[in-house]
C-alpha cells in the first residue's frame, strides 16, 4: 500500500483533481463532505478477497443507500479517482436488494433499520459496510461514523469485518475512535 | 647526553617527529572520514525516521485525528537524539508536535519543501507526506547533530593515542638506538683524545658491520696515516734542525772570517794611511828643506855672474844661465810639490758656491799670467756647486791654466767652462781647442811628473793635473778627459760620489776613458 517514489508524477496529477475535496476538510466543511471524503479514503486501508475483482482494472463500486448529499459529494469526487488501478464508481441503490459487484456499501442514517437485511447480506458477501448511527453499531456494519466533540470519527467492528472476509489495515484501526473486537 | 644536539637526541627527535607526523596525518584523514560518515549516518537516520513518521501519520492526517498523530510523535521519545518533531497538514497548519523534555520546543511557522539543513545545534529535515499521489501534509524532525562535540571527543582520543604512541616510540627508540649511538660515541671519544692529547696511536673499537663500522674503519685508517705522517714529519724536522745547525756553524765561520778580514783591512788601511802621512810629511819637509840650498845655488850663481862680468867666456856665461834657469824650475817644482802635499792635507770644508763666478775670477787671474794670449772665453751662467772653495779654485787654476797654455798656439783659441747633467749627476767641464793629446796616453795624464809635451813646447812641472785629480778625489768625485788633437780637449769632473748605478757602470774603467764622446 505504500507508494514508491517513481509513482509520484501521476500521483501529483491526481492531487490536482483531488484539490477541491481537500479544501473541504473538517473546519467549515459539511458533515456530508467529510463523510464522502472519508469514504473515498477507506479503500486504501482495506484488502478485499482476490475474487472481489474480476480483473485488475475492474471498477471499485460504492453503493449508497438513502444518503443523497453524500452520494452527490461522492459523484463529484469520484471521476478520475482510482485505487490500486481500480477506477471508483458510485451507485445509488435501494435498500431492498443488493446488486452484484458491490465492494462498499454506505447506508444513510434514516434507513439503517430498514437496511438491516441488506447489511447482513453485504457483510456476508465481502462488502465493506459503513453506517452512520452515531450510537450503537448496527449488526452487519463494519465501520460506523460517529460524531465526537463536533468531529466526524468512526468505530470499527473487527468481528463483522472478519465475517465479511474484509481485512482492515491496522493503520486504519489506529485512527478509529473505537474498535469492537468481538461481536 | 651532554647537549641537546647529541646524536642520541637527534635520533629520538627523528623518531618522535616521524611518529607524530604519521599519526597526525592518519588522525586527520580518519577525522575527515568520520565527520563525513557521521553526517551520512545522521542524514540516513533522520530520513528513515521521517519516512517512518510520515507513513505512520498518513491515517491520522487522512482522517484528521490529531490525537493519533500526537501519539505517533510521542513515540519519538524512544529516540533521544530527536529534539523536536511536528506534522503539518496539507494547508500548512501545525497538526501535531513533539518536543524533547529538556528543550523549549520550537517549530517552524510554516513547513518547507523536502530538505535537510544543519546548523550549530542540530539537523532539521522536512518531508512531504504523500499518499496515493495526494499531499497530505509535511513532517518535520529536528535532531541532534553533535559535530563539534564529536570532533572534540575524537581529538581527545587522538591526543591520548599520540601520547601513548610517542611514549612507546621513545621507549623503543631508547632501546634500539644504543646500537647506533654507542659506536659513534666511542669514535667521538677517540677523536677528542686524538685532538686534545695528540694520541695518534689510539684506535676506535669496531663492533658492527654497518655504515658506522665502515666509519670506524675509515677513521682508524686515517689515524694510522696521520700517525705515519706525523712520524715522518718529526723525522724531517729533526733533519732540518740538524742542517740548520750546520748552516749556522758555517755562517758563523764566514762571519768570523769576514770580521777578521775587515780587521786586517782596517789595519792595512791604518798602516797605509800612516805611511802616506809619513810620505807626505817627508815630501813636505824635503821640499821645504830643499828650497834653501836651491836658493843658495841660484843666489851664488847670480853673484858669480855679477862678480866676474868680463872674465866669463861665452860658454861659462851660458852654463851659469842654465844653472839659474834649472834652479828656478826646481823652485817651481818644489812649490808645486808643496802645493800637492798641501792639497792632500787639511780639512775639506764644503759650501754652496757659484761655480760660474769662481771660474770667471780664476780666468781673470790666469789671463794676467798670459797677457800675450787672448782666447775667446765662454763661462756658462748660474752654475752652482757644493765644494771647498779654496781647493776648487786651485783645481780651476790648473785646468784653466792648461787651457790657456795649450790653446795659445791656435789661430782662434776658444775656452769654454760649463756643466752637463747626466741624470742626477752634475758633470763640470773645461774645454779648449788646443793641441790636445793622443788618447792612448790618457791614462798617464794624471800621474805626477807625467808630461805629454816637451818642456820647451809647453812649460810646466807635470804636477798640475795630479793636483787637480787629488782635489777632485778628495771631494769624492772623478775626473776624466777626452781629446781630439788640434780640435778640442775637454776635462770632465764631478764633485760628488757617483750614484751606485753610475759607479757600477764605471767600475774598472780608468778615469781617462769614461764618457768619451759625451761632450
Amino acid at each position: 500500500l505504500v507508494r514508491s517514489w517513481p509513482n509520484l508524477g501521476p500521483a501529483l496529477l491526481g492531487l490536482l483533481f483531488a484539490l477541491p475535496g481537500l479544501l473541504q476538510a473538517q473546519p467549515g466543511a459539511t458533515e456530508a463532505e467529510i463523510k464522502a471524503a472519508f469514504l473515498l479514503k477507506f479503500p486504501s486501508y482495506v484488502e478485499w478477497a482476490d475474487t472481489a475483482f474480476a480483473a485488475a482494472d475492474s471498477p471499485l463500486v460504492i453503493g449508497v443507500v438513502d444518503a443523497d448529499l453524500i452520494a452527490a459529494n461522492l459523484e463529484q469526487l469520484v471521476p478520475g479517482l482510482s485505487i490500486d488501478g481500480h477506477p471508483m464508481q458510485v451507485w445509488r441503490i435501494q435498500a431492498d436488494a443488493m446488486p452484484d459487484g458491490l465492494h462498499m456499501l454506505f447506508v444513510g442514517r434514516a434507513r439503517t433499520a430498514d437496511a438491516a437485511a441488506l447489511l447482513q447480506q453485504a457483510a456476508a458477501s465481502a462488502v465493506l459496510t459503513i453506517t452512520e448511527t452515531d450510537t450503537t453499531q448496527p449488526a452487519g456494519s463494519i465501520i460506523n461514523f460517529v460524531v465526537v466533540d463536533n468531529r466526524v470519527r468512526f468505530a470499527v467492528s473487527l468481528a463483522t469485518a472478519e465475517l465479511a472476509m474484509v481485512r482492515l489495515s491496522s493503520r486504519l484501526l489506529q485512527v478509529a475512535h473505537t474498535v469492537l473486537e468481538g461481536a | 647526553m651532554r647537549s641537546f644536539r647529541s646524536i642520541r637526541n637527534k635520533l629520538l627527535m627523528l623518531v618522535l617527529v616521524t611518529t607524530f607526523c604519521a599519526l597526525a596525518v592518519a588522525s586527520v584523514i580518519i577525522l575527515i572520514y568520520d565527520i563525513r560518515d557521521y553526517r551520512d549516518t545522521r542524514i540516513n537516520d533522520m530520513r528513515t525516521q521521517i519516512q517512518l513518521l510520515a507513513y505512520a501519520t498518513v491515517p491520522a492526517l487522512q482522517f484528521e485525528d490529531a490525537s493519533v498523530a500526537d501519539a505517533n510523535l510521542a513515540l519519538l521519545r524512544l529516540r533521544p537524539s530527536v529534539q523536536a518533531a511536528a506534522i503539518y497538514n496539507a494547508r500548512g497548519q501545525l497538526f501535531a508536535s513533539y518536543g524533547r523534555a529538556d528543550l523549549e520546543p520550537q517549530f517552524p511557522a510554516l513547513p518547507e519543501a523536502d530538505s535537510i539543513r544543519t546548523d550549530d545545534t542540530g539537523m532539521a529535515i522536512f518531508s512531504r507526506i504523500i499518499e496515493d499521489g495526494e499531499i497530505l501534509g509535511t513532517a518535520y524532525i529536528r535532531g541532534d547533530y553533535l559535530l563539534i562535540e564529536r570532533i572534540l571527543a575524537f581529538m581527545q582520543i587522538v591526543a591520548g593515542g599520540l601520547l601513548g604512541a610517542m611514549l612507546v616510540a621513545t621507549l623503543i627508540c631508547l632501546w634500539l638506538q644504543s646500537g647506533i649511538t654507542n659506536p659513534i660515541k666511542s669514535i667521538a671519544t677517540v677523536a677528542r683524545d686524538v685532538v686534545t692529547r695528540k694520541e695518534f696511536d689510539r684506535r676506535a673499537e669496531k663492533n658492527s658491520a654497518d655504515e658506522v663500522g665502515m666509519l670506524v674503519d675509515a677513521f682508524n685508517e686515517m689515524l694510522e696515516e696521520i700517525d705515519m705522517r706525523t712520524r715522518a714529519l718529526e723525522m724531517s724536522n729533526l733533519n732540518l734542525a740538524a742542517e740548520i745547525g750546520k748552516h749556522e756553524e758555517s755562517r758563523e765561520l764566514v762571519l768570523q772570517l769576514n770580521s777578521e778580514l775587515e780587521q786586517k783591512v782596517r789595519e792595512r788601511t791604518r798602516e797605509l794611511e800612516t805611511i802616506n802621512q809619513e810620505l807626505e810629511t817627508f815630501c813636505y819637509s824635503v821640499s821645504h828643506d830643499l828650497r834653501s840650498p836651491l836658493r843658495s845655488i841660484s843666489g851664488f850663481s847670480q853673484a858669480l855672474i855679477e862678480e866676474l862680468p868680463g872674465e866669463l867666456s861665452g860658454d861659462a856665461r851660458r852654463y851659469f844661465d842654465k844653472i839659474i834657469a834649472a834652479t828656478s824650475r826646481m823652485g817651481q817644482l818644489i812649490e808645486d810639490l808643496l802645493n800637492l802635499s798641501r792639497v792632500s792635507r787639511g780639512e775639506l770644508v764644503r759650501q754652496e758656491l757659484c761655480f760660474s763666478t769662481l771660474a770667471r775670477e780664476v780666468a781673470h787671474d790666469v789671463q794676467g799670467v798670459y797677457p800675450h794670449l787672448a782666447p775667446e772665453l765662454s763661462v756658462w751662467d748660474a752654475i752652482d756647486a757644493e765644494a771647498d772653495p779654496k781647493l776648487l779654485r786651485i783645481a780651476l787654476e790648473n785646468l784653466l791654466g792648461n787651457a790657456w797654455k795649450f790653446s795659445g798656439k791656435q789661430d782662434n783659441p776658444r775656452i769654454e767652462v760649463g756643466m752637463l747633467k747626466d741624470g742626477t749627476r752634475e758633470i763640470y767641464f773645461v774645454r779648449d781647442n788646443g793641441v790636445g793629446f793622443d788618447m792612448k796616453y790618457a791614462d798617464k795624464l794624471f800621474g805626477p811628473f807625467q808630461r805629454l809635451h816637451a818642456v820647451h813646447e809647453f812649460p810646466g812641472t807635470g804636477i798640475g793635473l795630479a793636483t787637480v785629480q787629488r782635489i777632485i778625489h778628495r771631494h769624492g768625485g772623478r775626473i776624466w778627459c777626452d781629446s781630439t788633437p788640434g780640435v778640442s780637449t775637454t776635462f770632465y769632473f764631478t764633485l760628488k760620489h757617483d750614484q751606485p748605478d753610475a759607479a757600477a757602470n764605471s767600475a774598472g774603467t780608468p778615469d781617462g776613458q769614461q764618457a768619451a764622446g759625451t761632450a
